[in-house]
């Protein structure tokens, strides 16, 4: 049995790259993500890749993995290059990618999930005896107790993810991609995880170790590699380098950018001493979201910042009905609300902007207007005035309730649908273009158009320039200060900080489902909140 | 520059779109040109006639069941409403005016429809095995109110309804599916329900995120679904001249067959009432052919099916279409 | 450490609301009518609970996977009619009980080609496919019906062993037995399982969903002959009638069960325990003079409420969302 505590790198081979890709190029839909990237991988080595979402991190894991292809350039194993045709072809290779969203089967044992394809049989028939064997072996190497007929289904995600590891472990490999792997894991699971990868590396296996979290690439890594806006900015020996430098890689110019006053311009119309449009106290969700208390006034726009499994998606679901609540209050204009479902949220005036568009917002058989026109009612009242009363919620139920065989008012959607298009810039062959047609930029601003339309008085935004190119990125921005301006109160939920410093004046830090710190953007620089959110 | 690209090739695939819906326009000429030849006596206007209240009878129910698979649910239990629905209208106003029937035939489907909506809306059942089991139940109360027995129309408005035509060609059932789809239509396009149909269809997973009333939405559609069974079913009692609880055999196949030769995707977000009027038609074309070929009744049976994957296959090899691809799915693999 | 894990699964939720729902049958029934409680009821019980059986434990798998087969049915009637046919025609017992099988095969791997060639959801496919067997029933049989004049066919269906134990509950337990094996011991069982479970893991895992797929529509096709053969053996003739509407009493019998429509596991002993508490209620009803009408209204209905049932456990408790 090694060491499992030594920290320092073995006698290593430096040379000898089991994994290389050279010159990496990747475009989606005609805009290039990754642009010639090299990275190389060596036995008993941890490598740690960094970088900003939208960097290219994902698209770098999906082609070891076998689900993308590199337009250009090359990825060797062993000095001998190989195009990966599927999934099942980069695992023969010997490359295992533990992704974010686990790949077990949740109804099936942890013997059952770890041999999953490659089943021990004679005559036909699984050896389990021998299996269940050679999983317990497996998992006490990696220090877990677990009873290998336990049904992975009632596991913790932690455990989860180590039969994910013990699967791979069994099906022999010599390279492991972990993409986040701590994001939902707790400081305990986070230790025994780590013992478990410097162990695989006194193995000789070659790690890939993507996450954001920067303390424990300086923990565990040997090298570090940053990726900003597809391009590979630095690689270095963790010895010779510092938090500081990696984050300065990171962020690139921007940092520099905020420093010299691109702050929010509307700081100043922020309505004090009014009653916050929304505001939470003490608010707990599920298992992850404990003691959660903020607050947003008319006009304002606040950020929230944390890393991927900090709790921003869970509380953006919260807030909006797609997560119960199970203690805490929730107030719309200092009226206490049970939001229960979207329909309610948004019939109070809350809208969200899901992160995910094409999985909640996009309806690819509609076209561009009918996406983006989907919730206006142009009698509303509210709209008029640009802000909906949270305290008379029936305002807006007659719409609702007769609006399903009331006809479609033409006419009006189609200048509101222009009017739209003018002012958030959304770039489509005309009113009738297929949605998914356009490009992730004009998508977005769709979305936002459809936000925009149905009279919100509380805008809620998860990663509103996810997938959007910087030219889009500053019109959305231009649209959120509209908005602000207009009375809208505003959440961003973000997982890039200059966006974050862009646009809100108060930005709260997420971690572990908690608010950690609730700093005033002018007061603070994206390092720290960077360190608050790494914790 | 990209932009303009973009549009170009956005304009393309809906050009794509209308040659894959021409599935059925192909079939259907092609039936009919080898029925010139076979069964020449075909096309006499008596005959055609009753193909078309054939198609008709059909095609009321597609109608509905097009709405439905467009919001991405189906119905099984049509086949039962298309029984229980008329002898309910017969047991209870059978002695009423022909009017006041029809009207009960179709509040007792939609009344059948609510009872599938609420158990998939409130029970939590999904849409298939829900209506699966309600088939069984609808069909099984038809056969005891009525004790297995054929119940017979003596009322000349339902019997003109089912037999009935202008000029002695065109069926008045005909005549109502044509409004029926009309209607249909209307809903799609331009109520805002339709709207939130296509899209519930589209992305249920969206269409909720967005605040739409998926239990609204469900309740609506079978509601809408029920209420045309129960007026495609009178219509066929008025033709039969009899309410027999398991006189529609099949329907459901039938009906969602209709709709998916007809060019609606099986997966939901779009759809054509024009190709489930077409496919209509050219099932009850093929039916009549086969009778008039003089074939064993037997083999209607396995026409729907045969057609069904007939078309399907074609579509495979390009010629009838995509009929029931994504198009707008998150490509995965 | 098994053999209490094997107990422990028999006492859980699943089976043991079906055992206790028996014995409410039983004593509802038997104060209904005396006569439920004679050999000759209990013995008819076990038969129909044994062929319901039969091919609700191919149903499971193919639930489990996530899929519906609703042409077991029209799979029943057809090979029941073949195999009379045959015997008409003198072939020896043994072969048309092969040929049977066969055909359940063939009819089974030709609902796994609809649904893999032309990825059609399974339910349309086997609904297509149901209407399309019963109409090659009805051609075979113009409609009449197909007496069976072999007394050796009828016991396998309706013969005892020394007078008590029912045939019919052997090759019951026999095909139990062989299905649980595949279930759970051979790699293909535990593919069917994965698919159900989690495709993306399956597909992940180097799984050919395809040939799975093929795989269990075969086997579901084959039980479903299986079976079907049994009925025409219990009835001494084969006509169309046989298996109209199994595929409510299959799919029930297996929701019943404690399978849940999720897929991903299936409760095989469930089935059996079902299938024998519906066989019972069957029975019972028609004890107490019920209309056969009323049955296929009880069995919708519980076919529901345990759906909703399934539906609950499932934890379906997201306000406003729907089940698909």
């Amino acid at each position: 049995m090694n060491d499992l505590g030594a920290q320092a790198v073995q006698a290593i081979d430096h040379g000898h790259a089991v994994v290389r890709a050279t010159g990496i190029r990747k475009a989606f839909g005609g805009v290039e993500v990754l642009h010639g990237v090299d990275l190389d991988l060596r036995p008993g080595e941890v490598h740690a890749l960094v970088g900003e979402n939208g960097a290219g991190k994902s698209t770098i894991i999906n082609m070891l993995g076998g689900r993308l292809h590199p337009d250009e350039g090359r990825i060797e194993i062993d000095g001998a290059p190989v195009e990966f045709r599927n999934p099942l072809a980069a695992r023969r290779a010997g490359i295992s990618i533990i992704a974010q969203e686990l790949e077990v089967v949740p109804t099936l044992t942890i013997v059952e999930n770890a041999f999953l394809g490659a089943e021990p049989t004679r005559h036909g028939l699984i050896r389990w005896g021998d299996a269940r064997r050679r999983v317990e072996a497996v998992l006490s190497e990696l220090g877990v107790h677990a009873d290998p007929d336990q049904v992975v289904g009632s596991m913790s995600v932690a455990d989860q993810q180590l039969v994910e590891i013990a699967k791979a472990v069994l099906g022999e490999f010599r390279v492991l991609v972990m993409d986040e792997p701590t994001s939902a894991l707790n400081l305990a699971d986070t230790a025994r995880l780590f013992k478990i990868v410097r162990r695989l590396r006194a193995d000789g296996v070659a790690i890939l170790y993507v996450s954001h979290r920067l303390w424990e690439v300086f923990d565990l890594a040997d090298r570090v590699t940053v990726l900003r806006d597809g391009s590979r900015i630095m690689t270095a020996e963790i010895g010779q380098t510092d938090v500081g430098a990696v984050i300065r890689a990171m962020l690139g110019t921007r940092s520099s950018l905020i420093a010299e006053g691109g702050k929010p311009r509307h700081a100043a119309r922020v309505a004090r001493g009014g009653l916050p449009a929304l505001e939470l106290e003490g608010v707990q969700s599920g298992e992850l979201l404990q003691d959660i208390s903020l607050h947003v006034h008319p006009g304002e726009v606040i950020g929230l910042a944390g890393v991927i499994g900090s709790g921003r998606t869970e509380l953006a679901e919260a807030i909006y009905g797609l997560r119960p609540i199970e203690r805490g209050t929730v107030r719309l204009n200092g009226v206490a609300v049970a939001l229960r479902d979207p329909k309610e949220a948004s019939r109070r005036g809350v809208f969200l902007l899901p992160e995910d568009r094409k999985l909640e917002g996009i309806f690819g058989h509609l076209d561009v207007r009918e996406n983006v026109i989907l919730n206006y009612d142009p009698n509303s009242e509210d709209l008029q005035k640009g802000q909906a009363a949270a305290t008379m919620p029936r305002a807006r139920s007659p719409r609702r309730r007769l609006g399903g065989l009331a006809p479609i008012p033409l006419k009006a959607e189609r200048r509101a649908f222009g009017a739209m298009r003018t002012a958030l810039g959304i770039r489509c062959s005309g009113p009738e273009a297929r949605i998914t047609a356009l490009s992730g930029g004009n998508q977005q601003k769709a979305l936002f158009a459809r936000a925009a339309l149905s009279g919100p008085s509380v805008l809620f935004l998860s990663e509103p320039t996810r997938g959007v190119d910087v030219g889009a990125k500053e019109e959305i921005y231009s649209a959120i200060d509209n908005f602000a301006a207009r009375g809208i109160a505003i959440v961003v939920s973000s997982s890039e900080l200059g966006e974050l410093f862009r646009l809100a004046t108060t930005i709260y830090v997420l971690r572990g489902g908690r608010i950690v710190a609730q700093i005033a953007a002018d007061a603070a620089s994206e390092e720290d909140v960077l360190k608050l959110m790494a914790g | 520059m990209r932009e303009t690209a973009r549009g170009v090739a956005a304009r393309l695939r809906e050009v794509r779109i209308r040659r894959e819906r021409s599935g059925v326009w192909i079939l259907n000429v092609v039936i009919l040109v080898l029925l010139a030849f076979a069964a020449p006596n075909f096309y006499t206007l008596g005959n055609i006639a009753a193909v078309l209240n054939d198609a008709a009878i059909l095609g009321i129910g597609a109608a509905g069941m097009t709405v439905l698979i467009i919001a991405g649910a189906f119905d099984l239990s049509v086949t039962a409403i298309m029984g229980l629905a008329p002898i309910v209208a017969l047991t209870v106003a059978g002695d009423a005016s022909g009017l006041a029937i029809v009207l009960v035939s179709v509040l007792t489907g939609a009344a059948l429809g609510l009872v599938n909506g609420l158990v998939i809306t409130r029970g939590r059942v999904a849409p298939f095995v829900a209506t699966l089991g309600t088939l069984f139940v609808f069909g099984s109360i038809g056969a005891i109110i009525s004790n297995g027995n054929a119940l017979p129309v003596t009322n000349g408005l339902i019997l003109l309804l089912g037999t009935g035509a202008v000029f002695d060609a065109i069926p008045y059932s005909f005549l109502i599916m044509l409004g029926v789809c009309g209607l249909c239509y209307v809903l799609l396009r331009r109520l805002h329900m339709g709207r939130w149909v296509r899209a519930a269809g589209s992305n249920l997973r969206a269409a909720h995120v967005s605040g739409i009333d998926l239990h609204l939405v469900y309740l609506g559609i079978f509601i809408l679904s029920g209420a045309l069974t129960g007026l495609a079913g009178i219509i066929l009692t008025g033709y039969l001249a009899s309410a027999v609880a398991t006189q529609a055999p099949n329907y459901n196949l039938n009906a969602i067959a209709a709709v998916v030769v007809g060019g609606t995707s099986l997966f939901g977000g779009e759809g054509t009432l024009l190709g489930t009027m077409l496919a209509s038609w050219l099932f009850a074309v093929v039916n009549n052919g086969l009778i008039l070929l003089g074939v064993n009744s037997y083999w209607q049976y396995l026409a729907t099916g045969v057609i069904l994957v007939l078309a399907l296959a074609l579509g495979l090899l390009g010629m009838g279409g995509t009929l029931w691809r994504r198009p707008a799915a998150p490509a995965r693999e | 450490m098994k053999k209490p894990g094997l107990v422990g699964r028999i006492l859980a939720a699943d089976s043991a609301a079906s055992m206790l729902a028996l014995i409410a049958v039983f004593v509802i029934f038997s104060s209904v009518n005396g006569r439920f409680l004679t050999g000759l009821n209990i013995h008819g019980i076990i038969v129909s609970a044994a062929i319901s059986a039969i091919t609700g434990l191919g149903m499971t798998l193919i639930i489990a996977m996530r899929a519906l087969d609703l042409s077991v049915g029209s799979i029943m009637g057809f090979s029941a009619i073949i195999a009379a046919e045959l015997l008409a025609f003198g072939w020896p017992l043994w072969l048309v009980i092969v040929a049977g099988m066969l055909v359940g095969c063939g009819l089974g791997l030709v609902n796994g080609l609809l649904i893999v060639l032309l990825r059609l959801p399974s339910f349309i496919a086997t609904l297509a496919t149901l209407s399309m067997i019963l109409g090659g029933q009805l051609l075979i049989t113009q409609g009449e019906t197909v007496p069976i004049h072999n007394a050796v066919f009828g016991s396998l269906a309706i013969g005892t062993i020394g007078g008590y134990l029912p045939l019919a509950a052997i090759i019951a337990a026999l095909i139990f037995a062989v299905v649980w094996v595949v279930f759970h011991r051979t790699p293909f069982g535990r593919h069917v399982a994965a698919i159900g479970g989690d495709v993306r893991a399956a597909i992940g895992a180097g799984i050919n969903v395809n040939r799975v797929t093929l795989g269990a529509f075969t086997l579901v096709g084959l039980l479903a002959a299986l079976s079907g053969m049994m009925v025409a053996a219990e009835l001494q003739n084969a006509d169309s009638t046989i298996g109209a509407g199994a595929e409510l009493t299959a799919i029930a019998v297996v929701v019943v069960g404690g399978t849940s429509l999720a897929g991903g596991r299936g409760n095989l002993f469930g089935t059996v325990c079902a299938a024998v508490l519906l066989a019972s209620i069957k029975a019972g009803l028609n004890v107490a003079n019920v209309s056969s009408l009323y049955e296929d209204l009880v069995f919708g209905g519980i076919l529901i409420v345990a759906l909703m049932v399934d539906g609950l456990r499932r934890g379906n408790r997201r306000r406003g969302m729907l089940v698909v």
